[in-house]
């Protein structure tokens, strides 16, 4: 992979995918270098997809700089150009950006609200209140 | 069609109007309604602010339809002639009043639907991408990726999704009362409450509406605080909450950090510890007083709404 390769790779956004493309990506993450026939294969354990279009979904890939190929044979073997980890990764962050600007608060919504930061001080002063709390009431469960 | 026409703008521009101006003593009071709502039960209070923030929309919606209904004008407005003098409608044909109001009413309900179908448009496209590369625990899906995040995704059906660099990082029992949270949003569909709280507030500017947003969103989180601690203790879930907010240490939000509002996450741990508010408290109750509630405000605005309408028209025409 050259480093233009990688460049463009990096900047292909996760939201640009599609569910067939990600389902594509997975595999060949989990499995490394292959052909569309195995992955067509190991796809369709899990859904109905025929062979051709997983070969285009494939092409459809390499355009967006995701999968290099080379010929071996008769058959092109497919191995990616981003690692799962960094697409993940932006995937991820594109996730916190969504929480963060508060846009998508209607379908999206997480345990602690992504927005802003709180200081030290102040989770140093929530901890002792949470210990203070838990002293009282294991004084209170032995009386 | 002329008629119809006249007809159909004078209850838009009568609705929105209507929704206007009902709006603002509730933004001016709120400072004084807002100790009130937070000091009841959280699942209480945020019930009581949406009741409160629908009132403009629906009451204003509803009085305008039932001026339009002959049955309604004969008995809920006060009688007075005009020109002849049986019941009538508050119509208005001047096309300074009709053409703004019917435009202005038909974007506002453009607003809705183009809002509505774009959150829809993302949550399924956000959905079909996360589902694709996420392995399914049965009630919530595992993100193979080391960032430390818990979400929520979806209106009707919301699924939860949680990442390996959480898990990892979690404590034995964290994971569980943070699933209890995000399933206790999902059987309150606070999502869908929350973006009815937004529509409910579209003609107003966001820097007005944003405490009363704020506000909705705190209660909502702290009534899923307080649902997960009918399974497990108030501490273990304010511990939680402190052991996720520390996760990650201190940097960008892009980079993937959990930030939080100090408020939010500090007013969540206070009420788990200080509940000051009634432990119980009575939906099915909270829900018919407030339904009576809006349908006698409704009933109260018709002569006013009938009658200022008509100034209007008179002063404009004049």
């Amino acid at each position: 992979m050259n480093k233009k390769q990688r460049r463009l790779a990096q900047t292909t956004l996760p939201q640009s995918l599609g569910e067939l493309e990600l389902t594509v990506m997975n595999h060949v993450w989990e499995n490394g270098e292959t052909d569309a026939k195995y992955l067509a294969g190991k796809i369709q354990e899990e859904r109905l997809c025929s062979l051709s279009t997983v070969q285009t979904t494939l092409e459809r890939l390499v355009k967006k700089n995701l999968l290099q190929r080379h010929k071996q044979g008769y058959a092109y073997h497919y191995s990616a150009l981003a690692s799962r980890g960094e697409f993940m990764g932006r995937m991820m962050k594109d996730v916190v950006s969504l929480l963060h600007d508060g846009k998508s608060s209607t379908i999206l919504s997480s345990f602690v609200n992504v927005a802003a930061t709180l200081e030290d001080a102040a989770l140093d002063e929530l901890e002792q209140l949470i210990r203070d709390k838990r002293r009282q009431k294991t004084r209170v469960d032995k009386v | 069609m002329t008629a119809l026409f006249d007809s159909i703008g004078s209850l838009l521009t009568l609705w929105l109007l209507g929704w206007l101006f009902l709006s603002l003593p509730i933004l001016l009071c709120y400072p004084l309604i807002r100790p009130i709502l937070l000091a009841r039960h959280p699942a209480l209070g945020s019930k009581l602010l949406l009741a409160l923030l629908s009132a403009p929309f629906l009451v204003s919606l509803l009085a305008s339809v039932m001026l339009f209904i002959p049955l309604v004008e004969n008995t809920m407005v006060s009688a007075h002639c005009h020109s002849n003098c049986g019941p009538h409608s508050p119509l208005s044909n001047s096309p300074w009043l009709i053409w703004p109001g019917a435009c202005a009413g038909a974007l506002v309900l453009a607003g809705i639907c183009r809002r509505l179908l774009r959150n829809l448009k993302s949550s399924r496209q956000l959905m079909r991408q996360l589902s694709a590369v996420s392995i399914d625990r049965g009630n919530w899906q595992l993100i193979p990726e080391c960032h430390c995040l818990v979400f929520a995704l979806g209106w009707w059906s919301p699924r939860i999704f949680i990442t390996e660099g959480l898990m990892k990082r979690c404590r034995p029992g964290d994971i569980e009362i943070i699933l209890a949270h995000e399933q206790a949003h999902a059987r309150r569909k606070d999502n869908i409450r929350l973006l009815l709280g937004k529509l409910f507030l579209l003609p107003i500017p966001n820097r007005f509406t944003a405490p009363l947003m704020n506000d909705l969103t705190l209660l909502t989180e702290s009534a899923c605080d307080f649902s997960a601690a009918r399974a497990y203790s108030p501490l273990d879930i304010a511990e939680t909450l402190l052991h996720v907010q520390k996760l990650v240490p201190a940097g960008h939000p892009q980079q993937g950090r959990l930030a939080f509002t100090g408020s939010e996450v500090e007013l969540r741990i206070r009420a788990l510890l200080n509940p000051t508010m009634p432990e119980r408290h009575y939906p099915g109750l909270t829900s018919l007083l407030s339904l009576g509630l809006l349908l006698l405000l409704t009933l109260a605005m018709l002569d006013p709404m009938h009658h200022g309408f008509e100034w209007l028209v008179h002063k404009l025409s004049n």
